[in-house]
């Protein structure tokens, strides 16, 4: 387990109110960060930040104005930004390959790709100004792997490891990491009316914790 | 993993085991082995 102390670096957790976001901001505030908790969900938001010791910020990351500005309130409020967890993002809900819900799919690219993008950029700017940081993005195993029940979801999250391996070269000169995660499956809300089926057949689970606190092989 | 990440990394994550960085293959190059400009690369 790392003993890193992070006491006086600052940090922002996208989809911070529930499942692995929250975990990550428990194991942050842990390691001593200031910690900034966005989420939809402002409850839930509120409640999280509040038991380690941050700020709630309530928003939709699929609005390009929301994180540019999230990102400067955390600044104004901590004086700095070191890291970035982009961890919101939503299962793709495809029943069929060619049962497109167009609504359904915008709302996908929005969370899941279109977050990412916002959320990078906007903060970048801060990272260099705090000369360095981290960025993490929640991809997943479907980011590596067909998942032949969710083409659109695996989409997406292809599209992120891209972006990372991409972005994270092009950044490395800045002294900015930008790395993804992959989890297999994961005892969150996304698994939806699935988990049963994982329960059934006592297919081992990862937890929130498991992914936020993982050691290095 | 956030204190631990190298640039670029995909961290593969599942139960039993402890995180390690997806080792991607690279693709195949042109006959001979020349490289695509710098430019391309991000190396400028």
């Amino acid at each position: 387990m790392s003993t890193v102390d992070l006491t006086g670096r600052v940090a922002l957790v996208t989809g911070g109110a529930g499942g692995i976001g929250a975990a990550v901001v428990r194991r942050l505030a842990r390691l001593g960060a200031s910690v900034a908790v966005l989420d939809l969900d402002a409850a839930g938001a509120q409640r999280i930040a509040s038991a380690a010791g941050g700020i709630a910020i309530a928003g939709d990351v699929t609005d390009p104005a929301v994180l540019p500005a999230v990102v400067a309130q955390v600044e104004k409020e901590f004086g700095r930004l070191d890291i970035v967890h982009l961890n919101a993002g939503i299962g793709g809900g495809q029943t069929g390959i060619d049962a497109l819900d167009v609504a359904r799919y915008r709302k996908l690219v929005g969370v899941n790709v279109d977050h990412v993008v916002y959320g990078l950029c906007a903060a970048v700017p801060a990272l260099r100004r705090a000369g360095g940081g981290k960025i993490v993005i929640t991809s997943s195993l479907a980011g590596l792997a067909a998942m032949p029940s969710d083409p659109l979801y695996t989409l997406t999250k292809h599209a992120v490891v891209g972006y990372v391996r991409a972005a994270g070269k092009a950044l490395a000169a800045d002294g900015i990491v930008v790395a993804a995660l992959c989890p297999g499956f994961v005892d969150t809300l996304l698994l939806g009316a699935a988990k049963e089926e994982f329960v059934a057949m006592e297919f081992p689970l990862l937890t929130p914790s498991d992914i936020a606190d993982a050691p290095r092989r | 993993m956030i204190t631990e990440a190298e640039p670029g990394e995909a961290w593969i994550i599942q139960p039993g085991g402890q995180a390690s960085a997806y080792q991607f293959r690279g693709v195949p190059g042109v006959g001979g082995g020349q490289m695509p400009p710098d430019v391309v690369l991000g190396r400028v």
